[in-house]
């Protein structure tokens, strides 16, 4: 049982714009300079305490690609040299989260 | 870390770092850490073909790739199981 | 916030302007664009512009988001184009330089633009004295760039009405005094640049009514007298005849600091120096001008950086220089009579020095255990001198030492520069101890795939210049580039065929390789496969090669990667055994009288 506590304390669950939830490794999270600040400043955010963080400007399909960044970043810095395609489509709404989010 | 998967169960996703020579029953463990539903009462569906993830198969045996998107589904109180759902962001048009 | 933005967002940007489809599916996204951060836009539209994908209509997405607009040097930028530009709403700055395409009535479309505050037409010619008519309405402008239009006085006097400009650039324009006397109501300008027009003495004395002053440029000008600026800073008078420059009220204001007199004429050069807060000045440029006496350097003790290129300064009057050496980052001594005799008068004085310049001097091997004393040294050029690398301790030659293996005392030396000198292939192997050197430049008829080979270890190498020497096609074969390479200048190098240089960058897709056959291939191939090649983000572009090396039956047009294959293995044995292959049989003084070119 304490080690089902460990494990969900290493993970955290962002929310998007519509309220779909996606729980992703804290470390992952981290890729996210924005994020990185709110999990660790002290007493800042209160919500992030709870390991949870709202996004009410990032759509659904925006969130979960922007996950997908931070599993791809890890497996790129371990020197997994695969493509991260982006479809023309959602470059703008991607680079205006990824900016959001310095990452 | 060697992959992920994306488990998906109605508007929820959870991220999990896995590797290809991992079991399902592996990652049903995993998924008890953060769902509190027990392995047994988890079923594991491969979306792209729609084959129910076997127990003491691995990952790769059952092509089971980086990124891809696998249901979960609980078991019911009449012991059946829950059909497939993963909402869509499309279904909650309201918010757009 | 970052101007570059994150990795993802990098990509983002990469993706939206991989080509004309990606360009399609993104553009009619005009609520989001509407949204677009001001440097996320102006990033976007900078590489739309590098990938050549931008054309006058679709900067009409950008209207509402874009601050900066760089189109310099684009010839296609015409009325329609700005056009476009005109309805940029929230533009702030707007750079147009060498458009050659843009002309007076061009410049219309931009009238009324109340957040334009920068705007640069430098060397626009067709822009005349009528097109800044329609600047007039521009209110805020503070940055004005229009050196080397077609504007003449009249237009010039026009510009009195930009109240708020800080900077002005003027310069290659034919204005006369009187111009300059109707801009005195600028009393904001910090940025004068007024090289090559007709501004006399008299124009001059207006300078002192600029109260914040700081940075002004008379070069080419017929002005002799710089009058009393109070706040001038950085001054240069390159090219004029010059009898005074004012003293100062240091104790007021920012000290002149920065004086560029090259190829200047001096009435009396102690005069106008012994006038000067002397002490304050940093960096001196008084290359190609005409001076006997060095005397004034005595005063100039907190001098950085000091060209004395082309002077007439001597072994006997470099103590001048070594007098006030202790704050010298760089020292110019480029086409200078100094020889080897004056680099001890400097060694002990100069500590500080971080670059040092002695191309074509006279400078020989001695000169370089001086040199060595030189322990923060980052640059050195030695190029066109008569460094051999050897130092003969005796006379019959037999006690020789090499000489360059001195400079490992220089433990930072990134860039070292000793083309056209007399080295030979037996006086290279000490470079290969400089392992901070990050720039190399060889170019020597004699050298050969030896010298090549004795400095392809070094570790930190980004840059190496290897131009006109005797290296082979084996030569190159068998140079294993290391990871920080990424430039190998071979031009000149006579002997390399076209077959093995393509055969060379193939195998290292990451190296730049210049040579006068890879401008001619490059031409070739940018013909033919203009549309795969531009499109490819790097990454994808990495990836690509890859699978060029690994599957090359996927792909029936691509020349083979690896070169061996195409020989037999005798043809490879020949290869290997070529006189010029093997060091031991290859001495340079002995070349095959075909090879050598003296």
């Amino acid at each position: 049982m304490e080690e089902e506590t460990t494990k969900k304390a290493e993970m955290v669950k962002l929310i998007s714009a519509e309220g779909f939830e996606f729980v992703i490794d804290k470390q992952a999270a981290m890729v996210s300079q924005t994020i990185r600040n709110m999990l660790t400043s002290p007493g800042g955010f209160s919500e992030t305490q709870q390991g949870q963080v709202t996004f009410p400007e990032i759509s659904t399909h925006i969130l979960e690609k922007i996950c997908q960044y931070f599993y791809w970043s890890l497996q790129f810095a371990s020197g997994k040299e695969t493509e991260f395609h982006i479809e023309p489509e959602i470059t703008l709404d991607l680079m205006m989260a990824a900016n959001y989010l310095h990452c | 870390m060697a992959m992920y998967i994306r488990v998906k169960r109605e508007k929820t996703t959870y991220f999990i770092q896995c590797d290809p020579t991992e079991k399902t029953s592996d990652i049903k463990q995993k998924l008890q850490a953060l769902t509190d539903q027990p392995t047994d009462k988890q079923r594991l569906t491969l979306v792209s073909s729609n084959e129910i993830l076997v127990d003491s198969k691995t990952l790769a045996e059952q092509k089971v790739e980086n990124d891809a998107v696998v249901a979960l589904t609980f078991r019911k109180d009449d012991d059946d199981f829950e059909e497939v759902n993963i909402a869509r962001p499309e279904d909650f048009t309201s918010f757009s | 916030m970052a101007m570059d933005g994150g990795r993802l967002v990098r990509m983002c940007i990469e993706s939206a302007s991989a080509d004309a489809g990606s360009v399609e599916r993104w553009r009619r996204q005009r609520r989001t664009l509407e949204r677009l951060p001001a440097h996320l836009a102006d990033a976007l539209l900078r590489s739309l512009r590098h990938r050549r994908l931008l054309f006058p209509s679709l900067l009409e997405v950008f209207q509402h988001c874009v601050e900066v607009v760089e189109l310099n040097g684009e010839s296609s930028v015409d009325a329609e184009w700005m056009v476009y530009l005109g309805a940029f709403r929230h533009l702030r700055c707007l750079n147009l330089a060498d458009c050659r395409g843009v002309n007076n009535s061009a410049l219309w479309a931009v009238t009324g633009m109340n957040c334009l505050k920068e705007f640069d037409l430098s060397r626009c010619s067709r822009i005349t004295d009528d097109g800044i008519n329609h600047l007039l309405s521009i209110p805020n402008l503070e940055k004005l760039f229009i050196s080397e239009t077609g504007l003449t006085t009249d237009g010039a006097m026009l510009i009195c009405s930009f109240k708020n400009l800080t900077m002005l650039d003027m310069g290659g324009l034919p204005v006369t005094d009187k111009a300059l006397f109707s801009l005195q109501v600028l009393t904001r300008l910090e940025y004068l640049d007024l090289w090559g027009s007709k501004i006399s003495d008299d124009g001059a004395t207006i300078l002192k009514m600029f109260p914040r002053l700081s940075f002004l440029n008379l070069a080419w000008t017929n002005v002799t007298k710089v009058p009393y600026i109070p706040s001038i800073a950085s001054l240069n008078m390159s090219n004029c005849v010059i009898h005074s420059i004012s003293p100062r009220d240091a104790s007021k204001h920012a000290p002149l600091s920065k004086l560029l007199v090259h190829g200047a004429t001096f009435a009396d050069v102690g005069e106008v120096f012994s006038k000067l807060e002397g002490s304050y000045m940093t960096f001196l440029d008084i290359s190609h001008s005409s001076i006997h006496s060095f005397c004034f350097l005595d005063n100039l003790k907190e001098l950085q950086h000091l060209d004395l290129s082309a002077t007439t300064i001597t072994d006997d009057l470099v103590g001048h220089v070594a007098h006030i050496g202790g704050n010298l980052r760089l020292l110019n001594l480029n086409n200078t009579k100094i020889t080897s005799l004056g680099l001890p008068v400097l060694a002990g004085s100069v500590n500080n020095l971080q670059t040092l310049l002695l191309s074509h001097t006279s400078i020989d091997d001695t000169a370089l255990s001086y040199i060595s004393m030189l322990p923060s040294l980052l640059v050195l050029d030695l190029s066109y001198t008569n460094v051999k690398g050897f130092i003969d301790w005796n006379r019959e030659g037999l006690d020789k030492i090499h000489s360059l293996s001195l400079l490992q005392n220089l433990i930072h030396l990134e860039s070292l520069n000793l083309e056209d000198t007399l080295l030979r292939d037996d006086a290279i192997q000490p470079l290969s101890l400089l392992r901070e050197l990050k720039y190399l430049y060889l170019k020597s008829d004699f050298l050969s795939d030896i010298s090549l080979h004795a400095v392809s270890s070094l570790p930190k190498l980004e840059f190496l210049g290897f131009r006109g020497g005797v290296l082979t096609d084996y030569g190159l074969f068998v140079f294993i580039p290391k990871s920080m390479l990424s430039t190998l200048d071979v031009r000149g190098c006579w002997l390399l065929t076209n077959d093995a240089l393509s055969s060379f960058c193939k195998m290292h897709p990451r190296l730049e390789v210049r040579h006068e056959q890879i401008q001619m291939l490059n031409a070739d191939q940018s013909l033919s496969h203009n549309a795969a090649t531009s499109s490819a983000s790097p990454l994808k572009f990495r990836q690509k090669r890859e699978k060029m090396l690994h599957s090359p039956g996927r792909y029936p047009n691509v020349i083979y990667a690896d070169e061996r294959i195409k020989y037999s293995r005798e043809e490879l044995f020949e290869l290997q055994l070529s006189p010029l292959a093997d060091p031991s049989l290859c001495h340079p003084d002995k070349l095959p009288q075909i090879l050598r070119r003296d």
